[in-house]
């Protein structure tokens, strides 16, 4: 009896250890797994664009692995784990705290139709990822409240000035809180700094440039925007509103941060008067997202991930589903593919969003970029009136400045 | 361990094992192995009777716990120390810095920001989420008609935590449309900015916390009606006041179960992180008013790619807790009151 009781409790203690595994599935093919982020229609997109290629090369399956929350830290803790997706997805921003784990790729330039594309792509002197989407920014304005004020309607293939944009946005407010028509959104710092010709990092990424004169004047372009009786909402007031939302029902008549992702929803609105012109000044930052291919890939899996990559990345028929009327991930990255894209929504100025792939400027690759913004949004957010502080952005930033340039020397 | 694991599959796939099958396959192997190392010399030990058949038995029914607890508790530990004295963004290889780590940490000023936040949340949330905790507890011990019902409205908000409390609380604290602000409008007071407002974000946080009281009230509640009523009547009798039969019975008998809720709430507290995560999508809220500890472990973690300094700052927060578990244990000795205990025994503790 009491053998019986002791082998039982080897086998129910082995059976317990063992729950809760679960067997795969097997395959002929070569198998790769591409890791992506977002929403339920840009999945849909991605998903459509694997489907197509699948029907081209049926020997390759690609198993989509969709992470919907926290990519970045998901990704990370899955290389660390050696279980690395083959293809993960990835923006210019972020490769260079990812760039250690990506093969070194082979991109041709000359297959893009901006210079911006592969030069996103590059670190460290290497392309680490292949660029397949690109994000530019917009600026979106109500027609119908410019008609209202007797104003013209800015330009759809040049820039206002900023100045002529903070003019014309003064025009354009009226009321008071919680009424008040906007004349702008609540213009994002960083972005801002683009338009008003700054940069955070120089161009090779050496160097913080928080204390250029420019930096200090966007702080104070953005807090006379933001004042009381300015243009653009405070940070209370746009509490846990939707900017689209407030632009559509004529809350606001300006939108000069708009991007991509939201054309399905504008082409889906049936009475709103939007118009899609370039962000004012030097336009805003860029986001261009790339595939990159895990370092851990080789033999026919590698082969298999980068006939893949070269698929979304350069083929017509790929990039022609990047933006439909239904669902739109951003602006295709191969010149073929613009007519479709301007098809997808021909009653809106989507060719806006293809000049700004060039009017729009891209990032320094900074691998701390990550920790010093957070450190920046901490200081100018909590010391300066452009969020809760009073302190002059001049001091701040130029403090900041020489945070930026330690943890930049400390790479 | 991954080319351990690796050559496992191959093994498995060259006697023919599905590619489906290898992951789970070579698990079980694995499994197989640790158990042998751990049977084999049982089964000897019970041979020669080393060990009662009894005995191996109790530790084959409980090595699932064991194995779990020394894999996947007492092993991340382990490693977490070791990697604290690293240099590890989690993609390249570690590179070894001694004690850099303590270092910077012992530098940093958002160390010292985190700690005193995460101090003055616990110092607060905790002892007023006691007093509620009990005085509802208090309430709802009155047999009165219908108290069952007012028990579970008591209780039912401690079903919604985590995330969801978060997100409802941002709703509730909103400056513009928010429940609090607009009921204060009605009284003709202009509401702060809660989340917002450096000096407002961390009280909004403890009245947030105090939406779970109904967790700890039942406990309480249970405590409560397991005080002898015999010493209420010889109280009574003795013409004891209401307070005095609070005082000098209820309190002393509840003394436990108080001591319970206040070190498992300080350990908590301790280790918040979803509110500050959410709320100041994980940025540390205005002036840093939200940067819990945790929260900015977290971002060193996973955002700033510092594994080796968050594993520091992960050791340097269990020995703080360590520490005030201690203090608090050692204080218990003035307020807690065991009937088990007797009073010398409680005297020398308190030596």
């Amino acid at each position: 009896m009491k053998r019986s009781a002791l082998a039982l409790a080897c086998i129910a203690t082995i059976a317990v250890a063992a729950t809760g595994c679960a067997a795969e599935d097997s395959s002929g093919t070569t198998n790769i797994t591409f890791a992506h982020w977002g929403n339920n229609q840009e999945a849909a997109t991605l998903k459509a664009m694997v489907a197509a290629f699948e029907d081209e090369h049926p020997d390759i399956d690609v198993e989509l692995n969709w992470i919907q929350s926290d990519y970045e830290q998901k990704l990370q803790t899955s290389i660390a784990g050696g279980q690395a997706p083959t293809i993960s997805q990835m923006s210019n921003t972020s490769l260079p705290g990812f760039a250690a784990a990506y093969q070194t790729v082979e991109v041709d330039p000359s297959d893009y139709y901006s210079e911006n594309f592969a030069a996103s792509m590059k670190y460290d002197g290497e392309y680490k990822a292949i660029p397949f989407v690109a994000k530019p920014k917009v600026m979106a304005v109500n027609g119908a409240l410019f008609d209202a004020k007797g104003l013209e309607r800015p330009a759809a293939d040049a820039p206002m000035t900023t100045d002529e944009f903070a003019a014309t946005a003064e025009k354009l407010t009226e009321g008071a809180a919680p009424d008040k028509i906007y004349g702008s959104a609540r213009l994002w710092y960083n972005g801002w700094l683009n338009a008003m010709g700054g940069s955070f990092y120089s161009a090779d990424g050496t160097s913080c440039l928080l204390d250029e004169p420019v930096a200090a004047d966007t702080a104070d372009f953005i807090i006379d925007a933001q004042a009381p009786d300015g243009y653009a909402p405070t940070q209370l007031d746009a509490e846990g509103q939707d900017m689209f939302d407030w632009l559509s029902i004529g809350r606001l008549a300006m939108q000069p941060d708009f991007g991509p992702w939201d054309i399905a929803k504008l082409a889906a609105l049936d009475d709103a008067d939007i118009e899609l012109v370039p962000v004012p000044g030097g336009g805003a930052p860029m986001e261009i997202n790339g595939l990159g291919i895990s370092a851990d890939a080789s033999g026919a899996e590698l082969e298999a991930a980068l006939t893949f990559a070269e698929f979304v990345s350069t083929a017509p028929e790929a990039q022609d589903l990047l933006t439909s009327a239904e669902s739109s991930l951003g602006v295709p990255v191969v010149e073929e593919s613009i007519d479709s894209f301007l098809a997808a929504a021909p009653e809106l100025n989507l060719n806006a969003f293809i000049v700004g792939t060039d009017q729009s400027t891209i990032s320094a690759a900074v691998a701390k970029d990550p920790q010093i913004r957070a450190e920046f949004d901490d200081a100018i957010y909590s010391r300066t009136a452009l969020g809760s502080g009073s302190e002059d952005p001049a001091v701040v930033l130029a403090e900041f400045n020489e945070t930026c340039q330690s943890i930049l020397d400390g790479e | 361990m991954n080319d351990i694991v690796t050559s496992i599959e191959e093994a498995l796939g060259a006697v023919g094992l599905p590619e489906g099958l290898r992951p789970i396959g070579a698990f079980l192997v694995i499994l197989l192995c640790v158990y042998a190392v751990f049977l084999v010399p049982l089964w000897i030990a019970v041979r020669r009777r080393w060990v009662a058949r009894s005995t191996a038995a109790f530790w084959c029914f409980i090595s699932p716990w064991v194995f779990g607890f020394l894999f996947f508790t007492v092993g991340p530990m382990v490693y977490s120390l070791v990697l604290s004295f690293y240099s590890w963004d989690l993609i390249s290889d570690p590179v070894f810095v001694g004690g850099d780590n303590y270092v910077r940490a012992a530098q940093d000023p958002k160390v010292y920001r985190a700690i005193q936040v995460t101090l003055t949340y616990a110092v607060v949330s905790v002892p007023l989420g006691v007093i509620i905790s009990l005085a509802v507890a208090l309430l709802l011990n009155l047999r009165v008609a219908g108290i069952n019902v007012f028990r579970t409205v008591w209780y039912l908000p401690s079903l919604v935590t985590g995330v969801a409390l978060v997100v409802l609380f941002l709703w509730v604290f909103n400056p513009n449309y928010g429940l609090i602000n607009g009921v204060l409008a009605v009284l003709g007071i202009d509401g702060p900015a809660w989340f917002a407002d450096p000096n407002w974000a961390l009280p909004a946080v403890v009245i947030m916390s105090l939406w779970t009281v109904g967790g700890n009230m039942v406990i309480y509640l249970a405590g409560l009606q397991d005080v002898p009523t015999e010493l209420y009547e010889a109280a009574h009798l003795d013409g004891a006041s209401t307070m005095r039969r609070f005082w000098h019975i209820t309190l002393p008998q509840m003394s436990p179960v108080i001591f319970f809720g206040a070190i498992t709430g300080l350990i908590a507290a301790m280790q918040t992180f979803t509110q500050g995560y959410i709320v100041t999508q994980s940025g540390g809220g205005p002036n840093d008013s939200l940067l819990f500890f945790v929260l900015y472990l977290y971002n060193n973690a996973f955002k700033f790619f510092q594994m080796g300094y968050a594993s520091a700052l992960a050791w340097i927060l269990l020995v703080m807790i360590l520490l005030i578990t201690v203090l608090v244990f050692r204080g218990s000795a003035f307020w807690v009151y065991y009937e088990s205990t007797n009073a010398k025994a409680r005297k020398r503790a308190r030596k």
